[in-house]
């Protein structure tokens, strides 16, 4: 190689590795910096936990800050502070979540942070029992609290001892997201589908399980009692026909023959006929 | 030789037998009513789960049942009439089948329009052919304990209404409300065996009404039609007078049942407050549809001077509610809704029983028809009336005096 050219290389390499030193600096120096406070675990202490946020350093003045909850705006956040804070009022269950603080600039992209707000699974929403008639659509559900988003598991009690859905028979359909799932069963089956099933929420911190007893009715059971019913009146009716039929001869008469005056039991008739009396019958 | 008993003495025509066959009647107009009106008015709970199902408004569902009504009154004279021109027992029988084939068939129902149909006509036609006969047989078997009777057995309206309303709940638990319509179906072909339980009666109407020579010409069947309907009772000053003071009553008669509850809240009390205070007014109902048929039949007074005394008692009380809930006092609400229970309960019984003094035991099948039918004009008008004329239904009660 010419002498003369391997200067120039390295001349060159030095001079893009320098480059890219500086604007290395250069940009780290120009992205903003927030400081968060601590991750934390519900429950906490207290009424109330402070989230906060405080901007240490940007390359240009930020126009407004605003916090967001599992990624959707809390409303009446927006502040030009650069200092925000958060208060979590008597935080249960559904406060927990990750809570990020935004803040916007005028020529640049807007710069957040994450704080996590845990706690272990609560659920909050389910049937206790539910009623449906065969080879109709079950929808059994769960909602729960809590972060991170727990993992479902649907479980059916056998003979006292929990047990995975069996789901040969393809009518089972579990479909989970996040906070909230759904054991969907088509097509109910009267001999096998009826009993408790639990809906299990477990993530890092804990473990949930709740029961839902489903019910299936049978389109045949109202006629049982419809059948008893029909017999009964049958046999009232023969019953009070029979009776009719068996007392006619005897006494039915008494509403039919009004054919003359009433006969009284006055024997002036009889006894004396000599003797003139009028006779008021 | 049959061994006839004497029979009671200067009996006349229209004279029955108080007792023997009479109590097994009453106690089949007391299955009978409660079948028909105990049972339309425990139906909320159905309507519950129709708005569910069907996914309409509450005010449509609410529909079924004032169809129902209306049919059942609506048909009243037909019934009455087929019971002039044929037998009750047959009349009544095919009433309770009808009955029970509307929830049966209401069982099978796919849409709101079918529910209107088997359940607001089918039964309601059924309904109307079983209760005014019903309530006709048995008048037609008391003189002196007229009155008694029909309290009894219109007391078991509200009787059946408490016991109906936890059983058909049960019943929608544990059958769905499908299979519950389909046992309520066969409950009410009950109706067929209390049917079964008149006596056929000879009466002078029917065959003095057959005249062979013309019996097939247009103006013979329209005049034996009217004489089956009492189409003439409509031209009769008495009873036209009467059944217009028992419309002009109807107007107001509801209104209290539907606006009772809404006139606590407003008065500050409490919903639970609210609702016992109808409750109660419900008991002493039945207590006063027992007590005043009791009491009628003491002959005393005259029945129709005993209507009108609960009547104007009741318009009385009425108008006295707004008076107390505006003092604020529970007591004084509850008592006035008491006594107002009572009364009202009162005048049911002897509305239908003075009936048969007006218009004699003859007609008097015919007469309560029409009666139904022109009354439940006013039933129809009443509700939506009271909306916004609430006191005013009080003069009514004071008209009937004519």
């Amino acid at each position: 190689m010419i002498p003369g050219k391997r200067r120039a290389a390295v001349m060159s390499f030095s001079v893009a590795i320098l480059g890219a030193l500086m604007l290395q600096s250069v940009s780290s120096q120009n992205e903003p910096s927030i400081s968060t406070s601590e991750h934390t675990t519900l429950p906490v202490e207290g009424d109330a936990y402070l989230l906060q946020c405080n901007l240490t350093s940007a390359h240009s003045e930020h126009q407004e800050s605003y916090w967001m909850k599992n990624g959707e705006e809390i409303p009446e956040t927006r502040s030009p502070n650069r200092n925000t804070e958060y208060s979590l009022n008597k935080p249960r269950g559904d406060a927990a979540g990750w809570y990020t603080c935004v803040y916007t600039f005028e020529m640049a992209p807007p710069a957040n942070a994450t704080i996590e707000v845990k706690s272990a699974p609560d659920i909050t929403g389910h049937k206790r029992s539910e009623n449906k008639n065969e080879g109709q659509l079950a929808v059994l559900y769960c909602k729960s609290v809590g972060y991170p988003h727990p993992v479902w598991t649907w479980r059916k009690l056998d003979n006292g001892i929990p047990r995975e859905i069996d789901n040969s028979s393809g009518r089972f359909f579990i479909s989970s997201r996040d906070n909230y799932t759904e054991l969907n069963i088509v097509n109910l089956d009267i001999n096998v589908d009826p009993g408790e099933y639990h809906c299990n929420a477990t993530n890092m911190l804990g473990t949930r399980d709740e029961k839902i007893v489903l019910r299936v009715r049978s389109y045949l059971a109202p006629l049982w009692p419809l059948l008893g019913v029909l017999a009964e009146i049958i046999i009232l009716i023969v019953i009070i026909v029979v009776y009719e039929k068996r007392k006619k001869p005897d006494d039915l008469q008494d509403d039919d023959d009004h054919t003359g005056p009433v006969k009284t039991n006055s024997t002036n008739n009889h006894k004396d006929k000599n003797l003139r009396q009028r006779n008021t019958n | 030789m049959t061994n006839a008993k004497p029979k009671a003495e200067g009996r006349r025509d229209d004279e029955a037998p108080d007792g023997g066959w009479g109590w097994v009647l009453v106690g089949a107009l007391f299955v009978s009513t409660s079948l028909v009106f105990g049972l339309m008015r425990s139906l909320g709970v159905f309507f519950v789960e129709f708005v569910q199902y069907f996914e309409e408004s509450a005010q449509a569902i609410s529909w079924i049942s004032s169809t129902g009504l209306a049919a059942q009154q609506f048909f009243s004279p037909l019934g009455t009439a087929l019971c002039n021109a044929y037998d009750t027992r047959v009349v009544v029988m095919t009433g309770g089948c009808l009955a029970g084939l509307g929830f049966i068939l209401a069982s099978q129902a796919t849409s709101l329009v079918h529910l209107y149909l088997t359940m607001g006509v089918i039964s309601g036609l059924g309904w109307g052919l079983v209760f005014t006969p019903m309530v006709a047989t048995v008048m037609a078997n008391f003189t002196r304990r007229r009155s008694l009777v029909l309290g009894v057995g219109f007391s078991s309206i509200g009787l059946s209404s408490f016991a109906f309303n936890p059983l058909f709940q049960l019943l929608v638990e544990t059958y769905a409300w499908r299979g519950a319509l389909l046992i309520l179906g066969g409950l009410s072909l009950n109706i067929v065996a209390c049917g079964a339980l008149i006596r056929p009666r000879r009466r002078s109407k029917a065959p003095a009404k057959v005249d062979p020579e013309s019996s097939l010409s247009c103006a013979a069947v329209l005049r034996r039609v009217s004489s089956y309907l009492e189409l003439s009772l409509l031209v009769d000053r008495p009873y036209v007078t009467y059944t217009l003071g028992i419309t002009l009553l109807n107007v107001g008669y509801f209104v209290p049942y539907f606006h009772l509850v809404a006139h606590s809240r407003q008065a500050g009390f409490s919903e639970y407050q609210a609702a016992f205070v109808m409750s109660a007014a419900g008991a002493t109902d039945i207590l006063g549809r027992v007590v005043s048929g009791w009491f009628a039949d003491l002959g005393h007074f005259r029945l129709i001077h005993l209507l009108t005394v609960s009547t104007t008692l009741a318009g009385l009380f009425i108008m006295l509610l707004p008076v107390s809930s505006l003092c604020g006092s529970y007591a004084a609400l509850m008592a006035i809704s008491l006594l107002y229970g009572f009364c009202s309960g009162a005048l049911t019984s002897l509305v239908f029983a003075v009936v048969p003094l007006i218009v004699g035991v003859e007609r008097m099948m015919g007469a309560l028809g029409l009666l139904q039918l022109i009354e439940s004009s006013a039933g129809l008008l009443g509700t939506p009336l009271s909306g916004w004329w609430r006191g005013e239904a009080v003069l009514s009660h004071c008209c009937l005096s004519g």
